[in-house]
């Protein structure tokens, strides 16, 4: 004879998770002691008793419900959501033209490459001066060579 | 087929309640929907619309039904209901800001929703026995509590759970497996707790 079920094996059994050995069908005590689970099982089962007044509130919304479709509040709920969105939206559009670029922005950013293009020359002109007025001969010669004009 | 015949045939091939029209049919499966939203939701709020919207979906079905039977009604309403609660609880994610009821509140509500008398005390133990589950069930995940609420409290086999759920039967056997193991420690104090009590 196998070994009896432990609790574990009950509650398990209780749910179909396990286990399945057939002990149950070979074992008279295990299988009392099943029937007493099966006892407190249905005793954990007893229903809290609802409100009655609660019930009958709900099935007369219910019964409404099916005699004038669905009901206001999903409406109110569904209006209230596109008010919403539109809200969003128009808050969106209102910002849009903070993206977009404006004409004042163009003619400061046209300043702003003026500006670059005029210290990018300069420091051009700068290493070259110091380039020439360096004394290594080598990487002098070849700059040099550019500004020097024929007599 | 409309509404009242649809009902009608499912009460002449003998349904599991006396379907004599849509109203008879609510008040009687309305207790057991709505509690099995509460406990899938955790919300009795919430439970409340979500029943209504269960009735709503079935009337809906019917009305739209052109042919076919509905073998067996209480199945097809609690797959209604427990799509219906994935539902809520899938949109509830988003709902971050929402109230979420505290365990004390919650038992509360189910010791005030029980009538007081005749047999007062094991109704108190019953609300005792209800809030303790709940709270249990709340580390369930939604597929878990689905599962384990299907087989505790409907004691619905697995096969019919995967049924109800349209989800392979091994699927649903996983998910039970999980559900007992976290759960495990839980039961076992419920158990002795109502043993204690029966003894008594």
């Amino acid at each position: 004879m196998s070994k009896h079920w432990t609790d574990e094996d009950f509650l398990n059994h209780l749910y179909e998770v396990g286990p399945g050995d057939g002990h149950l069908e070979s074992c008279l005590e295990c299988r009392a002691r099943w029937e007493q689970w099966l006892k407190l099982r249905r005793f954990t089962l007893n229903p809290p008793t609802l409100d009655p007044g609660l019930l009958a509130r709900q099935r007369e919304q219910i019964l409404a419900r099916t005699q004038h479709g669905e009901s206001t509040g999903r409406g109110k709920r569904w209006a209230l959501a596109a008010a919403l969105a539109g809200a969003v939206l128009f808050a969106l559009l209102a910002r849009a033209p903070n993206l977009v670029p404006s004409p004042e922005n163009d003619s400061e950013r046209m300043l702003l490459s003026k500006a670059d293009a005029q210290l990018a020359d300069a420091q051009l002109m700068s290493d070259v001066y110091h380039s020439v007025y360096q004394s290594e001969p080598g990487a002098v010669e070849a700059v040099q060579g550019l500004f020097e004009v024929d007599p | 087929m409309g509404v009242m015949a649809e009902l009608a045939a499912m009460s002449n091939r003998g349904a599991t309640a006396p379907v004599l029209d849509f109203a008879v049919w609510v008040k009687a499966e309305q207790p057991r929907i709505f509690l099995l939203c509460r406990r899938m939701l955790r919300d009795g709020e919430e439970a409340d619309a979500a029943t209504q919207d269960v009735f709503w979906k079935a009337f809906k079905a019917l009305q739209n039904r052109e042919e076919g039977v509905i073998s067996d009604p209480g199945r097809w309403l609690t797959r209604i209901a427990v799509n219906t609660c994935l539902d809520r609880l899938r949109s509830r994610r988003w709902q971050f800001w929402r109230k979420r009821l505290e365990p004390s509140e919650e038992a509360w509500i189910l010791t005030m929703s029980a009538v007081q008398e005749p047999n007062a005390e094991d109704q108190i133990f019953a609300a005792e026995i209800e809030r303790s589950l709940a709270q249990a069930l709340s580390r369930l995940s939604d597929r878990q509590r689905a599962v384990f609420t299907l087989k505790h409290y409907e004691n619905r086999t697995l096969e019919e759970i995967a049924e109800i759920l349209e989800l392979d039967a091994g699927t649903v056997k996983a998910h039970m497996s999980r559900a007992v193991a976290k759960l495990r420690e839980d039961l076992k104090d419920l158990y002795q707790a109502v043993a204690k009590r029966r003894t008594i």
